[in-house]
């Protein structure tokens, strides 16, 4: 048989997954761009958007929020990174899972669980102070610019810690040994030896911070508005130019979006720092032995107990509680402990299409990115050449544009100028989270190619099976692991969306995420905090899941 | 069985030719060895006959079957090659069993399955694995895990058997002992055999015939005994077993033997050589460790530096003038430390340069 016949299956397969990658994934991106240059002239829309101040105001809020969460995010971060990899502080394991939750939760829901405890009056934590200690009413409020600043450096703190544990666990520790030995002491070899080694990774981690926050919708479009005075961002700014329902309305959006697409740039930096070369040269590390804390040992543990308290652990408490308080009016007692509002829920049949919707959405996206990522890190893996490695990078630009410039370029490609209109259906919601998360399922089927030696396939071609067979019976039973692990890690975020999901679902496709959102908003905190307790639920089960079948390596 | 043919195959990345010019044929139960230093393009060659790679010109066949022909747009894919093949990694299936991964290009080939594991279980008694078809690959030490992949290669009782550096991952005694093995099943099978090796010990021992290689290009093939004895140029000679090398002037070549001057010893000795360089121009004297013994008449005078030990023999370093020359001795009557020593020369071999 001819040569052409031969390689083309194969070949095929990644041709369609690269097409599906450039038609959903990188042709809203150029869309986006594009539109927002179309106009009376190229500049229009952005000299529009320029001459008003409320943009200015937001570009401001947004540099000023996402600058205080990095801080914030490399206060945390850096110390309890180091403590959790490094030392013998006790339980460090489990610390380290806990302390990084917030990666996996979406922030919105820690911000709406801080609604409920610091509200400037009505919150428990206000009513606590004032009422319980009679003192006078507390100064700060989760309703201001503090507020969203403290929540988001909460939320994105894990990027620094992880990015620092992982750091220092990649040194050898000869190298600080090597150090003592030389005659330095343990804060000079952290300063001088082990510092420099994982200052890539802690950076690289605040630029994800930073990165971000900038993108965030979900906190400061539940936090802001009521703030006083309020806080608008470019995405709040964005979402309300879509609002409008305007033509032009919706050309200063794209202008702003590409805005803050600019933003994204600054990801491969993050992302190269992030993968950060703390291997120092030499021989095989040798096992490392946790640094003694000493009597620092439990004011380290009393720092890391009181750091998950209040940045994690107090939101999400607040939103079990409020979920099982039957009235809340009636406050803190055994007897108005209730499942009234679980039943509600369950009752209202916009939440039950909304989980329908989630489930469906969310699942499907696994599944499709698993499938395309696989394709992709495959053709990069196994001799795509260079092609295969550009091939592998693309997934990168839709998961590094902020979500609310996604969905604005989905909205652009597929309402039927470019041959799909898939505008109020699930597919919509579909195309965004496929798009978006596709990175994380193409990298983690790459790492498990990566652990596979080429011969394992050679070996089955020579034995007899086409390439296509020698793929799935040799290679994919081999990596399962990480492709299950690959469908939750594309599942768990796209199951609690917001950002995307508001710009783009209808009528008939509400997410969790929007019905939250509005009920939050408007109706029903209650029926809120029981939704966002489900989400949490779904998540840490999924995150649970993704490090049984990973053996411990993924997940948090 | 099938003989195997390579035609003038090269293969370049780029602009940078890895494989160049190879022509060999192989005979049908034939066991040829591809022997060279690392990057010398004997595995690039053995993938190319396993369809894992593609010359970039030339033409490989199979018994009469072409496989490889860019030229006239012509590949087989490996899976229909019908090739078995082991790999230095010996690529076992971690998911399947012992007996599945033997039985995999069975069932490949639509064989049921009770019958595919008979064979299976077979092939494994062959090479001394009996009864561990339900183990998992893990479960075996580094020698067995070798002998599975050597019996899922032979399962389908394949018309050629390629083996890319099988022992190199094996210790000392496991690697001799497997060496035999392998010689002893190809003997009764009458499969023929492509062994690519860096080890020129291994490929000595178990070739028909060896190819060496060097930078893509052959240098020399033929019987081991042929390669070693008349080794066609410097390089051949350094790579299969041990050489002193020595420069000196030719002084005389006619009918295949010279004399050489060595210039920089004491006393610039002449030496017989076999080989035929120019007189008067430079050459390179190879003088093995065993072909140098101790002679009052001998030519090269030096001092005895070190004597090691190695059981029946002594490994000795003799320090000739500038030249640090390595002798072979049997331990009995072997010369102390600081000694002075005459040494004569057999089978001095020059190359011209």
């Amino acid at each position: 048989m001819s040569k052409l016949g031969r390689v083309s299956v194969a070949a095929l397969l990644a041709f369609v997954a690269a097409g599906l990658l450039a038609y959903f994934g990188l042709l809203p991106l150029a869309l986006l761009v594009r539109h927002s240059f179309q106009g009376a002239e190229p500049f229009a829309s952005y000299a529009l958007v320029a001459s008003r101040s409320a943009n200015w105001t937001a570009l401001r809020g947004t540099l000023t929020i996402a600058t205080g969460a990095a801080a914030i995010a490399f206060l945390l971060g850096v110390p309890l990174g180091w403590l959790v990899a490094a030392t013998d502080l006790p339980m460090a394991r489990v610390w380290r899972s806990l302390l990084a939750l917030p990666y996996v939760i979406p922030a919105y829901i820690g911000a709406v669980g801080w609604t409920y405890l610091l509200s400037g009056k009505a919150g428990w934590l206000d009513r606590l102070w004032t009422e319980g200690l009679g003192l006078p009413a507390l100064p700060f409020s989760i309703y201001s610019l503090g507020g969203i600043v403290f929540v988001e450096g909460a939320f994105f703190s894990p990027f620094v810690l992880m990015a620092v544990a992982e750091a220092v666990e990649r040194i050898d520790p000869a190298l600080e040994e090597a150090a003592r030995v030389s005659g330095a002491g343990p804060v000079r070899v952290w300063l001088e030896v082990t510092w420099p080694l994982v200052r890539r990774a802690a950076l690289g981690g605040v630029l994800m911070a930073f990165l971000g926050t900038c993108a965030s919708y979900g906190v400061p479009a539940v936090l802001g508005p009521s703030a006083r005075p309020s806080v608008s961002v470019l995405t709040t700014r964005i979402k309300g130019y879509i609002d409008l329902h305007t033509t032009g309305g919706f050309r200063q959006a794209t202008a702003l979006s590409a805005v803050l697409l600019l933003a994204a740039l600054v990801f491969p930096l993050a992302e190269r720092a992030g993968g950060g070369d703390a291997r120092a040269a030499g021989a095989r590390p040798s096992a490392r032995r946790p640094a003694s804390l000493g009597r620092w040992r439990a004011p380290a543990l009393a720092m890391v107990a009181g750091v998950f308290g209040v940045t994690t652990l107090a939101p999400i408490m607040a939103l079990g509680i409020s979920s099982l308080m039957g009235n809340v009016g009636r406050g803190f007692r055994l007897e108005n402990l209730s499942l009234v509002h679980y039943w509600v829920v369950l009752g209202r049949p916009d939440a039950l299409l909304a989980l329908k919707n989630s489930v469906l959405a969310a699942a499907a996206a696994a599944t499709l990115a698993v499938v395309i990522g696989t394709a992709l890190a495959l053709v990069a893996a196994r001799g795509g050449g260079r092609f295969g490695a550009v091939l592998a990078a693309l997934p990168w630009l839709p998961y590094a544009a902020p979500g609310t410039v996604l969905a604005i370029g989905i909205i652009l490609a597929f309402t039927g100028a470019w041959g799909l209109n898939l505008y109020g259906t699930l597919w919509m919601l579909l195309v965004a989270y496929t798009a978006k998360y596709l990175a994380l399922a193409c990298r983690m089927a790459a790492a498990g190619i990566e652990q596979v030696h080429p011969s394992m396939e050679e070996a089955a071609r020579v034995s007899g099976a086409s390439r296509l067979r020698a793929v799935g019976e040799v290679l994919v039973p081999m990596i399962r692991g990480h492709l299950a692990a690959a469908w939750f890690l594309v599942f768990m975020p796209s199951f609690g969306e917001l950002t995307m999901s508001v710009l783009l679902f209808g009528p008939d496709t509400p997410t969790l995420g929007t019905t939250l959102f509005e009920l939050q908003s408007y109706e029903d905190p209650s029926a809120a905090s029981v939704l966002a307790v489900l989400i949490v639920a779904v998540i840490l089960l999924s995150n649970f899941l993704v490090r049984r079948l990973s053996g411990g390596r993924y997940g948090i | 069985m099938s003989s195997l043919e390579l035609r003038s195959l090269n293969r370049a990345y780029g602009p940078q030719l890895v494989v160049e010019g190879f022509e060999q044929r192989i005979a049908s139960g034939e066991f040829v060895s591809f022997l060279g230093p690392s990057g010398c393009g004997k595995t690039t060659t053995l993938r190319m006959v396993a369809g894992l790679d593609e010359p970039t010109a030339g033409e490989i066949s199979i018994g009469k079957r072409v496989v490889s022909a860019p030229a006239r747009g012509v590949f087989v894919p490996p899976e229909e090659r019908r090739l078995g093949m082991v790999f230095q990694t010996y690529a076992l299936w971690p998911h399947m069993t012992v007996g599945e991964n033997v039985a995999y290009p069975l069932k490949l080939r639509g064989m049921g399955r009770s019958e595919r594991d008979a064979r299976a279980s077979r092939m494994l008694e062959l090479v001394h694995l009996g009864g561990l078809d339900l183990r998992h690959p893990h479960q075996l030490s580094g020698g067995q895990q070798q002998r599975v992949a050597l019996a899922r290669a032979l399962v389908m009782e394949p018309e050629v058997l390629l083996l890319d550096e099988p022992l190199s991952n094996l210790d000392a005694q496991l690697r001799e002992e497997l060496r035999f093995e392998i010689k002893d099943l190809q003997r009764r099978l009458g499969v023929t055999v492509v062994f690519v090796t860096h080890d020129q010990s291994e490929a000595m021992a178990m070739s028909d015939r060896i190819v060496v290689m060097k930078q893509g290009r052959i240098r020399q093939a033929g019987p081991p005994r042929e390669i070693y004895a008349r080794p066609a140029d410097l390089f051949v000679a350094c790579f299969l077993g041990a050489a002193n090398v020595l420069e000196g002037v030719v002084e005389s070549s006619e009918a295949g033997r010279c004399r050489v001057r060595l210039q920089a010893l004491p006393g610039a000795p002449v030496l017989a050589c076999r080989g035929e360089p120019p007189a008067g121009r430079t050459a390179d004297v190879v003088l093995r460790p065993e072909g140098l013994r101790p002679a009052p008449s001998g030519a090269l005078a030096g001092r005895v530096e070190r004597v090691t030990f190695l059981g029946d023999r002594v490994d000795c370093r003799v320090a000739c003038g500038p030249a640090m020359l390595r002798v072979s001795l049997p331990a009995s009557g072997a010369p102390s430390e600081g000694a002075a020593i005459a040494l004569e020369a057999t089978d001095a071999l020059a190359f011209g340069r």
